[in-house]
């Protein structure tokens, strides 16, 4: 795992887009610090995060499309099939590596409050709280794009359908919003969900008619609980929008609540797509 | 050793490896021959882990690749047909980077990288980035980190192609070498290659093994008993119709005529008295020979008639079942008891 760690950041490094995306984000939050904290004298930091949190969505798809669609191009992938280290590893280490990388925007954004400090009272305790759930949103972020990355061997492809899958979680809370007239919204995407499934069942197994299956079972399960008890639906509506919405457990943060499960819900969707990732490669063997 | 048993390979549908088995016993340079899309590289990327085979076993040194996959990984050094190269790196760099993939110990990696590079002749190269290589030393690089780490077994899918006639040669030679500290499994699609540089030939067609031995064993088995090649002045017929008359003589048959001229292949004994009166005759029947010769199947004629007709052949009795190989008795006796040592 350390070798590939040591060779994923060197080639973060000494490549362009790294660079560019820190760039970008330390930009951006230059940009904000001079708005919310120096011009309107706000002592909080997440405001800052807060308001470049957009960002993510374009950063962690630029700095994640390369990490497995390019090796698989280049066919550089089979010199660690073949090495006597476990895919687990390999992943892993390239996770790390990214991470690393996003460390590097963090660390400086660490040095605001620090900043801000010598001119007045800055709740050191929140904002870094609030700092580090940031670093965990990029982390889930970024664990998304690798899996993204892990089942195509074309950058862009990678790059625009994990920008989508972030869009979608960034937007989500407005969606629900929008949504929570009644059970329609909710039929409708627990339909859409089932067509996703079936053809990523369709694709995965190339079996159309195993794809089928998975979407007509859905359906009608979709179709008997809508009969039974037309409020689940809703219900169940918005719990699976709530925990589709990652930037909604950053918000949180800027109220100054300290959330413990938001942390473990960031953590818990990163390691999910680091296992996810891993299972994709192994399949690729059996292909 | 490396030992497959009956490995199969379905890409969905398509058959892309059947029922092949072989071992590769230690010390042996193995060519594994086949026309392009016979299955070679499939095999050999089932052989080092990269695919997982739809069935049969592969175990190598008693490591089963898919029970002890990082165990059986350990044993392979696998230069891909596409050498899995870093562009962004130096050379030195990339060898490093494999070295600690094959977690070799932190005291040994500058020595094994050093021994890796000379052997595979990119000591003085070691510095520069990879993209600006030519075709010629990517491949050595590649090798080199093949090399690291000595495993037992090197695994070589098509390592000449793309190299000019000197880059192969060198190529060829440096295999030579490395077969004396390694046991060598290389793929190609090129006869002359494989039998230059091959003590052991499996070759494959279809995604089945058709044949298998040393390249003597395979030309003597292929040989077609006793023919002879001769060329005649005159009409093929006519010569056709004399030979048939003698008594001594087998089947004959025309291969060409042209200009006047005529191939005969004939299956008669190389024996001088014979052929003194096969020509005399031929000359009083107007047909004077102006050619005769032992007619012995080239590798490339065996390799040609075995990949034509894949479904003809079967991987277990093909040795026994040629029809062409009915004379050779103690060559095929000695065969046979190879293949059952195996």
């Amino acid at each position: 795992m350390k070798a590939i760690y040591k060779r994923e950041l060197a080639a973060h490094l000494r490549g362009l887009i790294g660079w560019v995306a820190i760039a970008v984000m330390l930009f951006l939050v230059g940009i904000y610090f001079t708005a919310y904290n120096l011009q309107s004298q706000i002592p909080y930091f997440g405001y800052v995060l807060s308001g470049i949190s957009f960002v993510l969505i374009f950063i962690c798809p630029a700095l994640t499309m390369r990490s497995f669609a390019e090796e698989r191009r280049q066919r550089t992938d089979q010199l660690w099939m073949t090495a006597p280290v476990s895919l687990t590893e390999v992943t892993l280490g390239k996770y790390f590596a990214l991470l690393t990388l996003f460390a590097i925007p963090i660390a400086v954004c660490c040095l605001y409050p620090l900043v801000l400090s010598q001119f007045g009272t800055v709740p050191m305790l929140e904002t870094y709280s609030t700092i580090a759930a940031f670093f965990l949103l990029g982390a889930a972020c970024i664990s998304i794009g690798v899996f993204f990355s892990s089942i195509t061997e074309n950058q862009v492809i990678a790059f625009v359908a994990t920008a989508i899958v972030l869009m979608v979680s960034y937007l989500m809370e407005g969606l629900k919003s929008f949504a929570t007239s009644g059970s329609q919204a909710g039929l409708l995407l627990f339909s859409a969900a089932a067509l996703a499934a079936g053809a990523l069942a369709w694709y995965l197994a190339k079996s159309f008619v195993l794809g089928a299956a998975v979407f007509t079972v859905m359906e009608l399960f979709l179709a008997g609980a809508t009969f039974f008890r037309s409020g689940a639906v809703s219900t169940a509506f918005d719990s699976v929008l709530d925990a589709l919405s990652l930037f909604s457990r950053f918000n949180g943060f800027l109220n100054g609540t300290f959330d413990l499960t938001a942390y473990f819900y960031l953590l818990s969707v990163a390691a999910l797509f680091q296992f996810f990732t891993v299972q994709v490669l192994e399949k690729r063997r059996w292909s | 050793m490396i030992e497959v048993t009956n490995l199969t390979k379905y890409y969905a549908d398509r058959c892309a490896v059947k029922g092949l088995s072989f071992s590769v016993k230690k010390g042996q340079i193995v060519g594994l021959l086949g026309p392009n899309g016979a299955g070679k590289s499939t095999t050999m990327n089932m052989l080092t882990g990269c695919l997982a085979p739809t069935e049969g076993t592969i175990s190598i040194e008693g490591y089963d690749i898919l029970e002890q996959p990082l165990k059986a990984r350990a044993q392979i050094g696998y230069l891909p047909e596409i050498p899995p190269l870093y562009v962004d790196m130096k050379v030195r760099e990339y060898l490093d980077f494999v070295a600690q993939l094959r977690k070799i110990e932190p005291s040994k990696r500058k020595q094994e990288i050093e021994q890796a590079a000379t052997q595979a002749g990119v000591s003085d190269v070691m510095s520069r980035l990879i993209r600006n290589l030519s075709k010629g030393y990517r491949q050595r690089v590649g090798l080199a980190g093949a090399l690291i780490g000595h495993p037992p077994f090197l695994i070589l899918d098509e390592p000449t192609v793309g190299l000019d006639p000197k880059q192969m040669i060198e190529m060829r030679q440096l295999i030579r070498s490395l077969g004396k500290q390694h046991t060598v499994l290389l793929s190609s699609h090129i006869l002359s290659e494989v039998s230059a540089v091959c003590d052991h030939i499996l070759i494959v067609s279809g995604g089945q093994l058709v044949a298998q031995g040393t390249p003597e064993e395979l030309q003597a088995k292929m040989q077609g008993g006793n023919g002879m090649r001769i060329t005649v002045m005159g009409s093929a017929q006519t010569a056709l119709d004399t030979l048939n008359q003698h008594p001594q003589v087998g089947d004959v048959r025309i291969e060409t005529e042209e200009n006047g001229q005529a191939q005969l292949l004939v299956e008669m004994a190389d024996d001088a008295e014979l052929k003194a009166t096969v020509s005399a005759q031929l000359a009083l029947a107007g047909c004077p020979v102006i050619g005769m010769a032992a007619n012995n199947m080239s590798l490339e004629d065996i390799f040609l008639q075995l990949t034509e007709q894949p479904q003809t052949a079967q991987t277990d009795e093909l040795p026994d079942s040629q029809p062409e190989e009915t004379s050779e008795t103690q060559q095929e006796k000695q065969e046979e008891q190879d293949e059952s040592d195996l």
